[in-house]
Order: C-alpha cells, then sequence, then structure tokens
C-alpha cells in the first residue's frame, strides 16, 4: 500500500456571529429639516 | 421690497446649490439677495451640525427642494447656470 | 362631427355622432379618437408627473339610456416621475370597455418598461394586466433587477394575500452595493435566488418568510480598513473573527427575509465555508441583517438625484 499522508483540516467549524443594523436616519433626518426650513415664508 | 415682490418682480430666483441668486441686480435687490443668503448659511449650518451632514449637502438639498416648490412664472437657474421661468 | 383641440396639450379629441331616431327612443352612436402627446402640463393632480410620451386612442361610443364605449388606446415613450422614482420608455396598448358597470381594461400584449429607478435600477420589466381600475391583475410578470431576473405568474394589487415573487441569478457584489459605500468593507462575489411571497397593499409592501439561497459558489472577503483593524485590536475574539472572515469560499449560503409594511427587514443568513488561506478552515457564520429597505431606496435615490444635477453641471460649466 502506498503510505497516504493527508493533512487533516480541522475538523470543528469556527462559529461566528453577526448582527448589524444599518441606520439610514441621517440623511432622512437632514431632508425632514430642510422641509421644515422651506416652509418659512421669510427665508424662501 | 420682501421676497415674494423679489420674486414674482423677476428680481431673483432659487438657485440649485441652497442659495437666493439676483436676476436683475437693482441694489434692494443685491441687498435682499445678501440677507437671505446669510441667514440661510446659518440655518444650514445648524441643520448640518445637528445630522452630521456636511453643509454643502444640506444646502444642495435645499436647493433641490426650493426649486421644485417654485411657484410657475418665477425664475429658478438651471444646473448650468441660466435664468429661466419656471 | 365635433373636433376639440387642446393647444396647451397640443392634444385633439375628435368625436363623431349621429343621432338614432326610432319610435320608441332616442339614442347615439358614433366614433372617438385622441391623439395627446404626454406632458408634465397635463399632470396637475395625476399623482406621477408625465414628461414624455405619446397617447393615441380610438374607439366607438353608444348612448341608449347610459353610456358605452369599446375602444384601444396606446401609450408609447412614456417616461414619468413619481416622487424621485423615474420610470422611462414605457409601451402598451389596451382594450377598454365602459358601460354602466364600470370600466374593464385589458391589455393587448405585454406592456413594457424599459427602466424603473427606485434606488437600484429595475429594468426590461413586462408583464400583461387586466383591471377594473381598482383591481389590477398583471400576469407573466418579469423584470431584471441587480443582475438577476424577478418574476411572477401573476400577481393582483391590491391584495391582502401573500403572493410568491421568484428571484434567480441575483449578483451578491450589486447586492453588497446597495450599501453605496464608497471604500466597501465587505467584497461578495456570487448568485443566489429563491421566493419572496409579498404582500401587495394599496400603499406598501410586506414579505414574509422570504428565502434566498446560492446558485453556486459564492465568495466573501472583508477588505482591510481602518475601521476594520481598529475594531480587531479592540478584542481578541473579534481579531480571530475578522481573520477567519477575511476570506471565505462558500457551499452553502440561505438567508431567511421577512420585511414589515414600515420598510424594516430582518434577514437571518447562515453562511458555511472554508478559508483557504487558513487550511481550508470550516466556517459558520450566523449573519443577522436588520436595515429599512424603503429608507435606504430612497436615499439612493436622493443621492442619485444629486449626482444627477452635479453631473449637469460638471460639463457645461467646461462649455461655458
Amino acid at each position: 500500500c502506498t503510505p497516504r499522508v493527508a493533512l487533516e483540516a480541522p475538523k470543528e467549524p469556527i462559529t461566528i456571529n453577526l448582527n448589524v443594523k444599518i441606520d439610514h436616519e441621517i440623511r432622512l433626518k437632514v431632508e425632514k429639516d430642510v422641509d421644515t426650513l422651506s416652509q418659512d415664508k421669510s427665508l424662501f | 421690497l420682501d421676497l415674494g415682490s423679489a420674486k414674482s418682480q423677476g428680481l431673483v430666483g432659487e438657485q440649485p446649490d441652497g442659495y437666493l441668486g439676483v436676476v436683475q441686480p437693482t441694489p434692494d435687490a443685491v441687498g435682499l439677495a445678501a440677507d437671505i443668503n446669510a441667514k440661510r448659511r446659518a440655518a444650514y449650518e445648524a441643520i448640518a451640525q445637528k445630522n452630521g451632514a456636511t453643509l454643502d449637502q444640506v444646502a444642495a438639498l435645499a436647493g433641490q427642494k426650493a426649486i421644485e416648490k417654485t411657484p410657475p412664472g418665477t425664475y429658478i437657474k438651471t444646473p448650468n447656470g441660466q435664468w429661466v421661468k419656471k | 362631427k365635433a373636433r376639440l383641440s387642446l393647444p396647451a396639450w397640443q392634444s385633439e379629441l375628435t368625436m363623431t355622432a349621429t343621432m338614432a331616431r326610432s319610435s320608441q327612443r332616442t339614442g347615439a352612436q358614433g366614433t372617438v379618437t385622441l391623439t395627446a402627446p404626454l406632458s408634465a402640463t397635463m399632470s396637475r393632480g395625476l399623482g406621477v408627473t408625465l414628461q414624455k410620451g405619446m397617447l393615441n386612442g380610438q374607439g366607438r361610443w353608444q348612448w341608449q339610456d347610459h353610456w358605452r364605449l369599446q375602444g384601444d388606446i396606446a401609450v408609447s415613450g412614456l417616461t414619468l416621475n413619481w416622487g424621485s422614482v423615474l420610470a422611462s420608455d414605457g409601451n402598451g396598448a389596451a382594450h377598454i370597455e365602459l358601460d354602466q358597470n364600470g370600466v374593464t381594461l385589458t391589455s393587448i400584449g405585454p406592456i413594457t418598461l424599459a427602466e424603473l429607478g427606485i434606488g437600484t435600477q429595475v429594468r426590461n420589466a413586462h408583464m400583461t394586466v387586466q383591471s377594473d381600475l381598482s383591481t389590477w391583475h398583471f400576469t407573466d410578470v418579469y423584470a431584471e433587477v441587480l443582475g438577476g431576473i424577478m418574476s411572477a405568474a401573476s400577481l393582483q394589487w391590491p391584495s391582502q394575500q401573500y403572493q410568491t415573487v421568484a428571484v434567480s441569478h441575483l449578483d451578491l457584489a450589486q447586492v453588497a452595493a446597495l450599501q453605496n459605500d464608497p471604500n466597501p468593507t465587505v467584497q461578495l462575489a456570487g448568485r443566489v435566488g429563491g421566493n419572496l411571497p409579498l404582500q401587495l397593499m394599496k400603499d406598501d409592501l410586506a414579505l414574509r418568510d422570504g428565502f434566498i439561497s446560492n446558485e453556486g459558489p459564492v465568495s466573501l472577503k472583508i477588505l482591510p480598513s481602518a475601521g476594520i483593524s481598529s475594531m480587531g485590536q479592540s478584542n481578541q475574539a473579534v481579531q480571530l473573527a475578522l481573520d477567519t472572515l477575511s476570506n471565505l469560499a462558500i457551499h452553502d449560503f440561505h438567508a431567511r427575509l421577512n420585511m414589515k409594511p414600515d420598510g424594516w427587514l430582518d434577514a437571518a443568513v447562515t453562511i458555511k465555508g472554508r478559508n483557504p488561506q487558513q487550511n481550508s478552515l470550516p466556517v459558520v457564520l450566523n449573519y443577522s441583517h436588520r436595515e429599512n429597505v424603503l429608507e435606504l431606496l430612497r436615499s439612493l435615490r436622493i443621492g442619485d438625484e444629486l449626482a444627477r444635477r452635479a453631473m449637469h453641471r460638471k460639463p457645461a460649466e467646461g462649455l461655458r
């Protein structure tokens, strides 16, 4: 028989838990503020 | 000279960059635009500060809104710099 | 023969009428034709702003105690915007029946829309339509989005039912690009597909138990950036995770998706793969992603709008 050398990959997988929350607040808050600003008849 | 009549008389108009532009450079119109733009810049600065945006972003968004809300027959400046009546 | 032309709209409506006087009842019938180039001035009160396009219609009408009309209308080269959503090059024809019970509209062949800008581009949409102007039935619905295809045999709007839309061949690189990050930290490649049960209500949309999985090998790379390395330094476990996720050859990628009518999407993604640089270390990544999709698309559209304005300015300024 021929010697067989196998480099065993590590058995146990690494488990990673990753939680991501994306917030689009900034751009939409700016738009809300600009909307209220544009109601000001003395400025627009 | 208030802003409303200055606009209806075609002396000033809204620009994409968010500031009031002078169409007919009469002394009153130039004075009015300078005064209004200073106040607008302060307001834009406050919004930018509060929301962590840049002054230009706030001004550009305000310009877009101002042009959208401009009543037909008053002047707006097109992105390539011409004054046209809406 | 009456001819009504509306110069402001450069449109023309011609009607012919013949009185039918018989002993018992009087009545009238005739033909009607309409040609109308579509423009912004006609859009007041429509809720959308028509920009370009041509509307042609012709039909027969009868009046005998009540109105009846049968005819065909055709729209070509339609471009309109609904708020910041831009629809361009819409074409289609439909048969119309109008009588005392109401209207029925039936498309003649597929209606098509070349491009719909909702923040990401939806291209080459086509479907057939049947409607009484309050409930719309779409069949053979097809559109290209995110490098893949979206299709449904039939959809009704509005409806409380969850109706399944199939997606296939979606390009994960384009999905990742939706984050519109100038220097992206995550690089994804590969194609995914699956089924998305959607609730298409009058004014909003919900997704329940959507399921997406990989159609072949997928790869994930975390690109070095200041933010990433500083995160790593702060915590050993985080550094280990980042190293592990730096380069993954993924053989199993699947996601469960739910989105509420307010736009908040919750995606639970399970990724199984190996890190080729770490002796093909087996990795399982349980990734949960929470984001408001309506806000994402709106901010992308605002971005497109400002970019379009900026693009206008550059070349012209050079000429002045």
